[in-house]
């Protein structure tokens, strides 16, 4: 299986602009090839953009799924622009939906309000930070996982969540000072 | 934590930060150990959340699920197949099927072309009509037998031949079988009237020569011969009427006695009524060849007594998108009209009876032929699609082209259904314009027709 991530990983890279440009044309005509080639090269961190979105494996495989899905039955409506930005927007849509449902769903849990005590440095890393990341406001979130996690610039974020420029680079500006002030007793230590 | 560190940090950690930025901010956290700490945190932040992305586990299986998930959906969308089809695309190499789809697609042309062909015979079969019909007619007629028209590299030509024998000759240079020679010509071109006496037969002496031994009068003769006219002229009746006009009223083929031969034998093809079958490609892919036939219903500029419109046509287009095609289309456009034309008898004798009627003209009258005329065209279309859904689509074409030097319009609604794969039925209608001049029709500017197109499709 590693060496099928390998190769996966490996295509992706190899898949050049031109290619994707020309499969985000063929995508409305329903091309199952265009199809995908877009998700061979966009799966790997549209599955961390859900994940750190949700902060729940499973959630993020379902989330996962449904993006592509919707990919798949709204491929008609796709202009042929920025197929990232597009993909981007439904998996946000598909995320926020989840979490609305996941806040109904079960109690607040109290913890991700304050901050961490320094005892807490045994904790993984990677825990650590999704915490972290649950505790900020969606919008603050989906702006610090596109920036940090997906390098996307702040003219593709604003495009994606259908913000100005200086909005989004305010709300990652924002994103990072919480998550600082938060991870502040384990960021000492490091 | 002051408003300028907070921006020389964001500019650090967006890497866009400059050396003068750079600077600055090096001498702010030197001199700050709050800034210090504010600067470190950041930046070990961001590590942090690097080292997190690069470690993120993809899910094992995840892609594949979702991959089979999304492909089938794609195969449930496909049209369903026969279950006795087989499948050439799997059976063998992909370039092998599209040849074998090309070859089909030539063969299908190779079958139109040979009804286009039939549709052309009658302008190269005119020369042997007019045996046929002096050969029938000298039977049944006897004496006086009108032949079908000539045409000759001048234009067209009306004969008939008079057959005249003296009953009883007083002495062997009268015994000898008398021809007179007349000649009908339209006013357009002169015509020759041949005679032969070998060709004579007894009946010959019931008609005309019985009662008239002698030779008969100028005017007993005239009236004969229009009498003839009459009966043997029927503008109804096709075999006479096989002339043939490009829309300058010129003959498009000259009169060829090799090419008449030659094509002879390939008229016994003519078993498959054109006017009854057609194929048209539907062309979803890049380029489309199309034939389609179709009848008339209504036109406009031509006298018509039975009214009937054929035509076929062929075409080779290309997509421009997903709706639009642009194209050639070549067509042939058959059409039968009633024309008057003056007609003139000038009496020749060559019978040696010594009376000299050459070069007068003896009878002029309007006689109604039925014509049977072709038009050549070819225009340049554009088709768009109107309205499309997965097995159908309704689509309007219009071109612009030149029949023979002359302007003509066409436009068409198309109704197209999938019968089959890339098979498809159509169905529509067209209209038609043509800037004609056709001698003897009621408007020689112009010929408006529309018609009922029908056809079968294939896409390639």
């Amino acid at each position: 299986m590693y060496k099928v991530k390998k190769m996966l990983k490996y295509i992706a890279n190899k898949i050049t602009k031109f290619q994707l440009d020309e499969a985000s044309k063929r995508l409305p005509e329903g091309s199952a090839e265009a199809f995908n080639l877009l998700y061979t090269k966009y799966h790997n961190e549209i599955y961390r953009y859900c994940l750190k979105m949700l902060g729940d494996a499973t959630k993020a495989k379902d989330a996962f799924q449904d993006t592509f899905i919707k990919v798949y039955e709204k491929r008609d409506q796709f202009d042929g622009g920025n197929f990232r930005a597009w993909l981007y927007r439904i998996a946000r849509n598909i995320c926020i939906n989840s979490i609305r449902n996941q806040q109904t769903d079960t109690e607040f849990d109290e913890e991700f309000l304050s901050p961490l005590s320094p005892n807490q440095d045994e904790y993984d890393i990677k825990e650590l930070i999704g915490k972290a990341l649950a505790t900020l406001p969606d919008e603050m979130r989906e702006a610090i996982v596109l920036r940090e996690y997906e390098q996307l610039s702040y003219f593709e974020i604003s495009e994606t969540l259908g913000i100005s420029l200086s909005l989004s680079k305010i709300r990652v500006h924002r994103a990072r000072n919480l998550l600082r002030l938060y991870l502040e007793p384990i960021l000492k230590e490091l | 934590m002051n408003s300028k560190l907070d921006i020389l940090i964001e500019k650090y950690l967006d890497g866009n930060i400059s050396k003068k930025d750079q600077t600055e901010l090096n001498n702010l956290i030197g001199n700050d150990i709050e800034s210090k700490n504010s600067f470190q945190y950041a930046d070990a932040l961001q590590k942090l959340i690097k080292q997190d992305a690069v470690g993120i586990e993809y899910p094992e299986e995840l892609f594949s699920d979702v991959q089979d998930l999304i492909l089938m959906k794609y195969l449930q969308e496909a049209p369903q197949e026969s279950t006795v089809f087989v499948d050439l695309k799997s059976a063998y190499p992909k370039q092998l099927y599209t040849y074998v789809r090309y070859a089909a697609v030539i063969a299908i042309f190779f079958l139109a072309s040979i009804i286009s062909i039939n549709e052309f015979m009658p302008l190269y079969n005119s020369k042997l009509g007019v045996k046929e019909v002096v050969s029938n007619s000298s039977g049944k007629n006897s004496n006086l037998s009108i032949g079908k028209t000539n045409i000759q590299n001048a234009g067209l030509i009306s004969s008939i031949n008079i057959q005249r024998r003296e009953a009883k000759a007083s002495s062997k240079n009268t015994q000898k079988n008398e021809s007179n020679t007349a000649s009908i010509a339209s006013n357009v071109i002169p015509a020759t009237l041949i005679g032969s006496g070998t060709l004579a037969t007894e009946s010959v002496e019931n008609t005309i020569t019985q009662e008239t031994p002698q030779l008969i009068t100028q005017s007993e003769f005239v009236a004969e011969v229009n009498e003839v006219i009459t009966k043997n002229i029927d503008y109804n009746n096709k075999s006479n009427s096989k002339e043939a006009y490009n829309s300058l009223n010129e003959l498009r083929f000259p009169n060829n006695n090799e090419r008449s031969n030659e094509f002879r034998d390939m008229n016994q093809l003519n078993f498959v009524p054109a006017y009854n079958f057609g194929l048209e490609d539907f062309g979803l892919n890049k380029i489309n060849f199309v034939a389609s036939a179709a009848n008339g219903f209504a036109s406009f500029g031509l006298q018509l007594s039975d009214n009937k419109i054929t035509s076929y046509s062929q075409s080779i287009s290309y997509n421009i998108d997903k709706k639009s095609v642009m194209g050639i289309e070549l067509g042939l456009t058959e059409f039968s009209a009633k024309v008057l034309r003056d007609v003139v008898l000038v009496m020749q004798d060559n019978s040696g009876s010594g009376d000299d009627f050459t070069g007068k003209d003896l009878f002029k009258t309007k006689k109604p032929f039925k014509q049977k005329m072709q038009l050549v065209w070819t225009t340049i279309f554009y088709e768009r699609a109107i309205f499309q859904m997965k097995n159908s689509e309704l689509s309007a074409r219009v071109g612009l082209g030149l029949t023979d030097s002359d302007p003509v319009f066409m436009a068409k609604i198309l109704g197209k259904q999938r019968i089959y794969r890339d098979l498809f039925l159509t169905v529509g209608v067209d209209t038609r314009y043509y800037k004609t001049s056709i001698n003897g029709t009621i408007n020689g500017n112009y010929l408006s027709t529309f018609n009922i197109i029908y056809g079968l499709q294939y896409s390639l």
